[in-house]
């Protein structure tokens, strides 16, 4: 990619989750160009990365995340054979500047240290001795990979890459020697390069609030206080446990598990919005739990929630949990957590249907942690800039640059879906008056 | 769907929108200003859809803490400044037809406009965007929350009205026009309900729609007593949740509980309700009772185990909703009347190509919702004519989830 091939014309995509490749998508197969940027060696975002092998909806069944994801990567291959949609991945924005009309985008292209020769055979990690934490998985439950490794098995491109970490190492003349098709590159150097386009859609998304900072819920300290995000990992088939739900402290199956919702949401010390998603995304959870169990010896389930929020087909998600044998729903936000003398957690807290307390001991807590939108990183050009909490908001609907998805609000995969749609829309509407006004 | 021989050509490249409230207006504004001709046919004598009866709207800019103006005005006045907009009141498509042959081609599509008193109007559309909205649950339905006896009990649009009748001054009670004192929001009403022919999904719109009506009054004087009585309070995001806040500092009192009754007294109504924080039953006299029932698709048939069968015929003809509804018999059925709805996974897609769905016709919405989902359905329309333009016969399915 250079300069010459992107134009007044052109629709600069930041950000590959759902709201990006649809934004992306949409606009593509309008006909406009459309340039996609993704930091990551994978696209999807964190959808992707944290789905996967729950259906959103187990009742109706109607939407799936996975396929969503499978089909939104088949149209971007399309795309670009269509000559509409250049995706780049591993590039970082460096800047924005407006220039007469239009905008003026450096970029960073980080390497990857394996060119486009790579099969994706796989040698080149067997050759490597270093290992280091799997961020496809937030290194949870001492998940690794090695210094050379397909990022993802839907990585983009499908190649695999070196960990700046290796490069200079004896490691890294070893994955250049096993490979036979001399596709590593350990001389790569990031490059940076400018885009002219004529308008933005920023859709750089959200990432789980950190539970860290819970520290009344002792997630640090205590392997068995795992985060939602976590518990999707523990979920997939690809992740540390081959999708078996388990104490991560000893591997023992779990009898009795607790989720605890708004973990650092609605809450003036942390997250002060509600993220819109967590209950339903619990729901699905209690239900992967539940599936694990034979129905005539279930375990428990414990649900510590204030308000439910959820939205359409989810009431009957929440009307068949709640009627599940083992599952109890109780009305409070969770004072503490605390480890009992024989390793089990206990959640201490008041019900604020009544008023009694209550300690109640578990053998799984799953914090419903919050989004938190992405930082953008760089400075924006003016009329766009963070709310309050965070998230993107356009002061004046005349810029040509269009936030789409959770970098503007907490939204669902299928609310994203829209959001980005009609943000291409405007994109494309931006870019006909400017034609025009030329 | 009906096929008859109509040409497809390069000229055919309008797009009918069929609805004239919020998401349809954003539509068709999109969709002119991308330079296709746009017709929209309204079947009341005004544009804005539900929207025009309300005088205010939850905010859509931060710090999201006070009621903002509909912006009805200004989009329809926009809509009646484009030249590429014809828009056709008090009318409804009475014929929609698409040409024989392949049944999965799109375009091509010929409109019966049938105005109110006037002569048909005959035309031709490339692609045809159904955003017929939704109307409030019937609530003379929910006998038991008192409504059919008195006349001080009233739906939030119906509040709307009187609100908008005020005109900023003393919202009153329709039973003898005295200023509203105190008033009591029961959300839910006939809505997450179990029971047979309510409606099992849940609006979304109405926490944040009875917090902007609290303040209706909160803004006016804040010694008016509002309370809503709830059992989610279902205000996400950044917006919602600053919004609620902004209803707490307004002093709105917020109860988790559970209707019980309400009965004529001598200043008023008299509710009764289970606190369920407290649990405790609260008996209080209110000057107004406003009901938050639910969202009911217009122009969408609907699913006959919930048997809401009041379909508007003036709304949208048969044909047009064979097009929709295709072979819905083989998916499964949404809760409530959002039987037809767009396909899975597809947001604006129906089982003809080239017709989409925008809007609270669909799902359960608010207005910025609705707007957005207006402008996005207008892209889909422009991708299909395009498709028709370059030959491409056949539009695929797009974010099919197989």
């Amino acid at each position: 990619m250079t300069d010459s091939a992107a134009s007044d014309q052109t629709l600069l995509v930041v950000g590959a989750g759902v709201s990006g490749m649809t934004a992306a998508l949409e606009a593509a197969e309008f006909g406009k160009n459309v340039i996609l940027l993704e930091t990551r060696a994978w696209l999807g975002g964190l959808p992707r990365q944290l789905t996967p092998d729950l259906p959103a909806h187990t009742g109706p069944g109607r939407f799936r995340p996975d396929l969503v994801l499978e089909n939104l990567e088949q149209r971007a291959h399309e795309a670009e054979d269509g000559g509409h949609l250049k995706v780049l991945t591993q590039v970082e924005v460096l800047s924005v500047e407006p220039d007469s009309g239009s905008y003026t985008v450096k970029v960073r292209q980080n390497p990857r240290f394996v060119n486009e020769r790579c099969t994706a055979c796989g040698a080149c990690a067997d050759a490597v001795e270093a290992e280091f934490d799997d961020e496809f998985n937030n290194g949870f439950m001492g998940s690794r990979r090695k210094g050379a490794y397909l990022p993802h098995p839907h990585a983009f491109p499908r190649r695999y890459m070196l960990d700046p970490r290796i490069i200079g190492t004896e490691d890294a003349r070893r994955a250049a020697d096993a490979c036979r098709e001399d596709a590593v590159d350990p001389d790569q150097q990031a490059t940076e390069f400018s885009l002219r386009v004529g308008a933005i859609i920023w859709a750089t998304g959200a990432h789980p609030y950190s539970a860290k900072t819970l520290t009344a819920y002792g997630y640090e300290h205590r392997a068995d206080v795992i985060s939602s995000d976590e518990f999707e990992h523990m979920a997939a088939k690809t992740g540390p446990t081959g999708g078996r739900i388990v104490r991560p402290s000893d591997g023992a199956a779990v009898r009795d598990v607790a989720f605890v919702q708004c973990a650092g949401s609605r809450d003036l010390n942390h997250l002060r919005h509600c993220s819109g998603t967590c209950c339903t995304a619990t729901l699905r959870q209690a239900r992967r739990v539940l599936d694990t169990w034979s129905p005539d010896d279930t375990g428990a389930i414990t649900i510590y929630h204030t308000d439910i929020r959820i939205s359409g087909e989810s009431e009957t998600l929440l009307s068949d949990t709640r009627s599940r044998e083992g599952v109890r729903f109780i009305r409070s936000k969770v004072s503490t957590i605390d480890e009992g003398t024989d390793g089990r957690l206990i959640c201490r807290g008041v019900n604020t249907e009544g008023g009694q307390g209550y300690e109640n001991a578990h053998d799984l807590v799953v914090l419903a942690v919050g989004m938190q939108p992405r930082a953008p990183g760089i400075e924006l050009p003016d009329g766009t800039h963070p709310d309050a909490d965070g998230f993107m908001h356009m002061d004046e609907p005349t810029r040509g640059i269009f936030p789409a998805g959770t970098a503007s609000e907490p939204l669902d995969m299928e609310q994203s879906a829209r959001n980005a749609t009609a943000a291409a829309m405007r994109a494309i509407e931006w870019l006909a008056q400017q034609h025009r006004a030329r | 769907m009906t096929h008859a021989h109509a040409p497809t050509s390069g000229a055919d490249q309008a797009i009918l929108v069929v609805g004239g409230g919020m998401s349809g207006m954003s539509a068709a504004l999109a969709t002119a200003r991308a330079g296709q001709r746009t017709v929209i046919v309204e079947k009341s004598a005004v544009l804005g859809g539900a929207m025009a009866r309300m005088r205010g709207c939850t905010p859509r800019r931060p710090p999201y803490t006070d009621v903002e103006d509909t912006g009805v005005a200004e989009l329809i006045s926009d809509i009646e400044a484009h030249e590429l907009v014809t828009v056709y009141r008090n009318s409804s498509v009475s014929e929609l037809t698409a040409p024989t042959g392949d049944a999965v081609t799109p375009g091509g599509f010929v409109a019966k406009i049938t105005a109110g008193g006037g002569d048909d109007v005959v035309d031709r559309f490339g692609a045809v965007i159904l955003a017929t909205g939704w109307r409030p649950y019937d609530a003379h339905r929910l006998g038991y929350l008192g409504y059919n006896d008195h006349a001080d009990v009233v739906t939030q649009m119906e509040l709307e009205e009187l609100a908008k009748a005020a005109d900023f001054g003393p919202i009153k009670r329709p039973s003898d026009g005295r200023a509203v004192r105190s008033v009591l929001f029961l959300q839910c009403a006939g809505q997450r309900s179990l029971v047979e022919g309510e409606l099992s999904g849940c609006a979304n719109h109405c926490c944040m729609t009875a917090i902007k009506q609290a303040m209706y009054f909160k803004d006016s004087d804040p010694d008016i007593e509002t309370t809503l009585l709830y059992s989610d309070l279902r205000t996400p995001g950044a917006r919602g949740e600053q919004f609620l806040r902004a209803g707490l500092r307004k002093a709105v009192t917020f109860v988790r509980g559970r209707f019980d009754s309400v009965v004529s007294g001598p200043a008023g109504l008299i509710a009764g309700f289970t606190d369920e924080i407290l649990d405790a039953p609260h008996r209080q006299t209110y000057d107004l009772v406003v009901l938050a029932t639910g969202m009911h698709p217009n122009g969408i048939p609907v699913d006959t185990r919930n048997n809401d069968k009041d379909t508007d015929p003036e709304d949208i003809s048969e044909t047009v909703l064979d097009a929709v509804v295709g072979d819905a018999t083989r998916q499964p059925p949404l809760a409530d009347a959002y039987t037809a709805a767009a396909l899975p996974g597809l947001p604006y897609a129906t089982a003809h190509p080239g017709i989409f769905l925008a809007g609270a016709s669909k799902q359960p919405m608010d207005l910025h919702r609705a707007m957005e989902d207006g402008i996005g359905a207008a892209l889909k329309a422009l991708q299909s004519l395009s498709r028709v333009a370059h030959g491409e016969g056949s539009e695929r399915m797009d974010n099919k989830p197989s």
